[in-house]
Order: C-alpha cells, then sequence, then structure tokens
C-alpha cells in the first residue's frame, strides 16, 4: 500500500516536472514578449528594450533561462513578475485560497448534486423521474459552464432583481457576502461535473443492482433502502472515483473564465492576465500550481479506491 | 397422506417482458415440498429452474408472476406486500446461488455480511452477532474461522464462498433453503463436499431443501423426490428412486441416459440430448419437446399433453399416456388428468 502511494507520487512529480518544462518553453515560443508590449506605443528606442530584455534574461536561449529558472525554483525562488517586481510566490499565495474554495466546493457540490440525481434516477429507472433527470443531465452536461453562470445571472437580475456582489469578501470577514457571491459560480462550475456523475452513478447502479451479490443481499431479507445505499452505492463509487479526477481538469480549467467574470481574485485571473502580459514567471508558477492540485487529487482518488475496494488493497487488480 | 405440505407451489406462471412482447419463461408449474423433505427440480438450461425459484421469494427483477400461488405454511406469497417477502426471505426462505464467485458482495467482509443477515431480522447487539458469525463459519466447516471472518471475498476459493453462502442461508433457520445449482460453478471434489455440507445442515436443521440441479447424479445421490422442468413446464415428476428407475416421460429418460457412466470421459460433464431447449418466445406448438423427443407422435407437434397423474405423488406429461384415457376432447394443456 505504501509502495504504491509512493509509486503514484513519484509518476506525479515527473508529470508537474515535464508539465512545468513544457509551458516553460511554449510561452517562450508564443510571438511577442513582456518587453514589447509593455514598451508598445511608448516610443522607448530598441536600445532600452534589449537593455531591459537582458535585464529579465530574455536575450539568454531558452535553455539557459530554463536552467537558470529551475537553479531558484529548487530554492524555492519563483522568480519576479515582469511586472510589478513582486516575488510570484507572494503574489501567487494571496490568490490561491480563492481558487482552491472555488474548486473544491465546485466540486463537493457537484458530486453530491450528481450521485444524489444518479440514485433517484437508478431506483426510478424507466419512470417519468428518471426520464425528466436525464434530460436534465444531458442538458448540463452539453452546456459550457460559463453559459450555465451567464443564465443564472440573467435569471436571478431578471426574476428577483438580485445580482451578487461586485467586491470579494474573505469568508472570514463577511461569511454572507461571500457565499452570495460563490454561489453562482459553484454552482456553475459544478454542473458539468454534476451531469456526468449523475449519469454515471445511474448507469453504474444500474448495473450493480442486477448483480448476483445485490441478489444476495436481497435474498438476506435486507431493507432495499440498505441494498441501493449501502451496498450498490458503495460498488457504483469505484467508477465514480475515476470520473472526479477528470472532473477535477474541467473544473479548473473553468475557474479561469469564472473567476474573471465573477471578480473573484484567484489563481485563474492571475494566469489570464499573465497570459496575455507574457508574464512568464507568473505563468509558469500558475501552471505548477494547476498540475500539482491536479497531480495531488489524483492521488487521494487512488487513495480513496483503495479505501473503497479490498482487492486493490491487496493489490489484487480488479478485472 | 402425512402433515400439509411447508410449500405448495400452484399452476405457477411467470411473465417476462421482452422487446418483442410477454414471455412465460415459466407456464404452468406446480408442485410440493414438505418440512424436512428434500426436492429436487432438474432440467437442462433454461428451462425455467431459476426463474421458477426466484419466483418464490420476490426476486424477480423484470418479471413479476401472472398466475397462480405460492402458499407458505398457507400463507399466499403471490401478491403479498413487498415488506411481507422482504420478512420472509432470509427468515423462513433463504437460497444459495449458483455462482458463489460473484454472490458475496466483494466490498464487505465475509462477517460484515453474516452480521447483515444476521440483524436483518431480529434485533442483535452487533458483538454478539460477530460471535454468532464466527460460530455459523465453523460449522460450515470453514477452516480458520476466527480469522476468516475479516477475509473479503476474494481472498476465499470458490468452494470456501459457497460454504459462506450457506453460513448466510442457515443465520436465521429457514424452513426452507432454495439451493440453484450451488455446485455447478466448482470442480467435482468441491461439488461432494458441498453437497455433504447441504445434506448434514438439513439433517441439523431440520430443512426443506429444493435442490435445482440439471444433473441426474445429484438428484440420484440427494433427493426424495424429483420435478423435472422442461422448457417452463413440469413434465415429470415423482419420488427419485421410482423416476430413476422407471422414467415415464421420454425427456426424464433423455436426462438419465445422459447420466455419465464410469466410461464417460470426466472432461464432458453431460453427454448431452440433442439441440437445446427453445426460449419461451420460440416454444413450439405442441409438445415443447416433441423436436428432440425419440418417441414422437403425430399429435405431438398439434396440442399439448397434459400432465397425468399416473398415480397419487406420480405424474407426466405425455401423449403416450394417453392410451388409458376415455375417448372424448383433448384435455387443455396445463390441466391434470386422472389415469385409472
Ligand atoms: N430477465 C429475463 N428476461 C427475459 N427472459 C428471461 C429472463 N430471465 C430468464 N428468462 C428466460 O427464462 C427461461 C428460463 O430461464 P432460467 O434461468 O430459469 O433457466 P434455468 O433452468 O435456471 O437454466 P440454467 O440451468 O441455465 O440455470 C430462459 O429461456 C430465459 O431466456
Ligand atoms: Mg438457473
Amino acid at each position: 500500500m505504501i509502495g504504491y502511494t509512493l509509486r503514484r507520487l513519484g509518476y506525479g512529480v515527473v508529470v508537474m516536472c515535464l508539465v512545468t518544462i513544457f509551458v516553460f518553453v511554449i510561452m517562450r515560443l508564443v510571438p511577442g514578449d513582456a518587453v514589447s508590449l509593455q514598451l508598445q506605443d511608448t516610443g522607448v528606442s530598441k536600445e532600452a528594450a534589449d537593455a531591459l530584455r537582458a535585464e529579465f534574461g530574455l536575450d539568454d536561449p531558452v535553455w539557459v533561462q530554463l536552467w537558470e529558472w529551475l537553479a531558484g525554483a529548487v530554492r524555492g525562488d519563483l522568480g519576479a513578475s515582469f511586472y510589478n517586481k513582486e516575488p510570484v510566490v507572494d503574489l501567487f499565495l494571496a490568490r490561491v485560497p480563492v481558487t482552491v474554495q472555488l474548486g473544491l466546493l465546485a466540486m463537493l457540490v457537484g458530486t453530491a448534486l450528481g450521485l444524489t440525481v444518479g440514485i433517484i434516477a437508478a431506483v426510478t429507472r424507466g419512470s417519468v423521474t428518471d426520464s425528466a433527470l436525464r434530460v436534465f443531465a444531458v442538458a448540463f452536461l452539453s452546456v459550457p459552464n460559463f453559459v450555465v453562470a451567464l443564465l443564472l445571472l440573467t435569471a436571478f437580475a431578471l426574476w428577483f432583481a438580485w445580482s451578487p456582489p461586485l467586491v470579494y469578501a474573505e469568508p472570514t470577514e463577511d461569511f454572507i457576502g461571500w457565499a452570495q457571491q460563490m454561489a453562482i459560480p459553484v454552482f456553475a462550475l459544478g454542473t458539468g461535473g454534476m451531469a456526468a456523475v449523475a449519469r454515471l452513478t445511474r448507469s453504474s447502479m444500474l448495473e450493480s443492482l442486477g448483480s448476483d451479490y445485490i441478489r444476495t443481499v436481497r435474498a438476506k431479507g435486507v431493507r432495499e433502502r440498505t441494498v441501493v445505499l449501502k451496498h450498490s452505492l458503495r460498488n457504483s463509487t469505484i467508477a465514480v472515483l475515476t470520473l472526479l479526477g477528470l472532473e477535477l481538469a474541467t473544473v479548473l480549467g473553468g475557474t479561469v473564465i469564472i473567476e474573471r467574470m465573477f471578480g473573484l481574485p484567484g489563481t485563474g485571473q492571475l494566469i489570464y492576465q499573465a497570459v496575455l502580459d507574457r508574464d512568464y514567471p507568473v505563468v509558469v508558477a500558475c501552471t505548477i500550481f494547476y498540475a500539482g492540485l491536479f497531480v495531488i487529487t489524483i492521488i487521494l482518488i487512488d487513495l480513496l479506491y483503495a479505501l473503497v475496494d479490498p482487492r486493490i488493497r491487496t493489490g489484487k487488480a480488479l478485472s | 397422506m402425512p402433515s400439509p405440505p411447508l410449500l405448495e407451489v400452484n399452476d405457477l406462471y411467470v411473465r417476462f417482458p421482452t422487446p418483442a412482447g410477454p414471455v412465460n419463461a415459466v407456464a404452468g408449474v406446480s408442485f410440493t415440498v414438505s418440512a424436512g423433505e428434500t426436492v429436487a427440480v432438474v432440467g437442462e438450461s433454461g428451462s425455467g429452474k431459476s426463474v421458477s425459484s426466484l419466483a418464490l421469494l420476490g426476486l424477480l427483477g423484470s418479471g413479476n408472476i401472472s398466475a397462480g400461488s405460492v402458499l407458505l405454511r398457507d400463507e399466499e406469497l403471490v401478491g403479498a406486500a413487498p415488506e411481507r417477502l422482504r420478512q420472509l426471505r432470509g427468515s423462513e426462505l433463504a437460497m444459495i446461488f449458483q455462482n458463489p464467485m460473484s454472490s458475496l458482495d466483494p466490498l464487505f467482509t465475509i462477517g460484515d455480511q453474516l452480521v447483515e443477515a444476521l440483524r436483518a431480522h431480529r434485533p442483535m447487539a452487533r458483538r454478539a452477532a460477530r460471535a454468532r458469525a464466527v460460530e455459523l463459519l465453523r460449522e460450515v466447516g470453514l477452516p480458520d474461522p476466527e480469522r476468516r471472518v475479516r477475509a473479503y471475498p476474494h481472498e476465499l476459493s470458490g468452494g470456501q464462498q459457497q460454504r459462506v453462502m450457506v453460513a448466510i442461508a442457515l443465520t436465521c433457520e429457514p424452513a426452507l433453503l432454495i439451493a440453484d445449482e450451488p455446485t455447478t460453478a466448482l470442480d467435482v471434489t468441491v461439488e461432494a463436499q458441498i453437497l455433504e455440507l447441504l445434506r448434514t445442515m438439513q439433517r441439523e436443521h431440520g430443512m426443506a431443501l429444493l435442490l435445482i440441479t440439471h444433473d441426474m447424479a445429484v438428484v440420484a445421490e440427494m433427493a426424495d423426490r424429483v420435478v423435472v422442468m422442461y422448457a417452463g413446464r413440469v413434465v415429470e415428476q415423482g419420488p427419485v428412486a421410482e423416476v430413476l428407475r422407471s422414467p415415464r416421460n421420454p425427456y426424464t429418460r433423455a436426462l438419465i441416459d445422459s447420466i455419465p457412466t464410469p466410461a464417460t470421459p470426466r472432461d464432458q460433464p453431460m453427454p448431452a440430448i440433442a439441440g437445446s431447449v427453445p426460449t419461451p418466445a420460440e416454444a413450439p406448438a405442441g409438445c415443447r419437446f416433441h423436436p428432440r423427443c425419440p418417441s414422437v407422435l403425430d399429435r405431438c407437434s398439434e396440442a399439448e399433453p397434459p400432465l397425468y397423474e399416473l398415480r397419487p405423488g406420480r405424474a407426466s406429461r405425455c401423449w403416450l399416456h394417453d392410451g388409458a384415457l376415455r375417448a372424448g376432447p383433448a384435455p387443455a394443456a396445463g390441466e391434470v388428468h386422472h389415469v385409472a
């Protein structure tokens, strides 16, 4: 079990390194750099611009820049923003909590709603409820999350004359304000996952409800509620866990747009602006964060697998 | 006759919805099981044995009982409230299945699954249930029960898993244990052990056993009476010794002829009767067995023979018994005819 976790962790680190290097190089291949964008239309001479490039090290070959960056990174120094010269680490740590809150809540809400909808659809299979829930799930699956967000914003504004506050408040300072501001973003980000989880929960519960071991549980005279919520649900969790890893990628991608739409000061906004500005150190730092979050989640999911399924725990592969 | 039967199945019909319309997988099955008795239900694959037994427990899934009656100690189970059936399952009627490897929930320990069965029908402290679980595992001959109670199903062999299934079935001392081909998925030595276990448990707990099988050798070894099924119908029934010695129905005779002799190669489990059982949707007109029957008559394809009661407790569904009948219109299928 420990070996298994360590191996996963090893893979994770390798993936993060590869992603970092990839982004590092790709950013520098994109036309335009921070200097030309900053000095655009200012009439600064080419010599002055080159001097600035030299200061940032942008005139070195890519591999030299990469080497220097890595040398800093291993000491915990991810460089400074090309714009306000603030250390990237500080800039970034200030933004992380918002994105983590948003992503985590979206995943939680999406999973909880998805499981609920999936279970109801599975036990009412073939009924009107089942069909309605499935249509609803497909609808949410096919509409991008920013569209859901826009629709919700419009609906609340039109029907209830309500719109979320524009300035972000820390939950510790103003919980109500925070909740009001987070509600629509969380829901919009969670819906895609909710629909996917609902569909998968329904189909894997139907499969397990028709299985031999469920027949045994029923033959023991166990209450139907226990059959569904204990045995069938738990056996369906394995498939759903796999999906959650993929879902996280979608949710994290979604935060970039959603944070901008709702003025949430998270890493999504940071990376968005940094890409436009070619602020390489910030982009790379954000990338590491996203990749790291993803890798950690995948490892957590693997651990959860083992927690749910004793066959994985004892090293016997699932058929 | 002795005391009234424990279980009385009368003219049972089970219907499944299919894309091509509803089909009757079981059509007019009747039999009885007395307390403490072993009744074998025998027939080839697809003859409706599992469907009949699942119907008794109300575990048909997409199918339903469309006609007939199932009396357990004079209580009607057809149309009974689902909650009543749930109470009876596990406590009065227990069942073990063909494939022990897939019949236990892979995510729970053996102990948890036994404890769940123990506590489904009577209040019992967790610790007491745990101790009882170990006792039951010991009783069914699982080695090292204190340790095995914490094992997961995948850590046991097929034979051990079937022992666990027997233990689960015994938790509430059922009046009737239904064993649906309990040894088909196991190898020959394990098969003998499980059959022996069933026999011992039956004797010690005084249960009735409804043993479903497609193996006439198992019938000979285990049962008091036998019910032979073909394509959803009962084609012959009677005391085992008598039916084996002088089968009256051509299908039964074919099944008996297919018992492997010592000369039969071991890897060929059962020299099959040519052809296969028709699905309910494609059951032929007339006698359902006639396309495969060695003794087929002209009328066999025209009308289905009734189940002739040859003498009390002995019946067969075949036109060959018609010789003793008075002239008259052909009786409707499913109707029982008394032959003087
Ligand atoms: N859910 C279902 N839907 C439709 N038809 C079914 C269903 N279950 C069983 N049947 C049909 O009922 C018939 C009898 O099936 P059953 O499982 O009772 O056979 P069996 O005698 O137990 O055979 P085996 O020895 O293979 O277990 C089969 O022809 C099968 O096609
Ligand atoms: Mg069967």
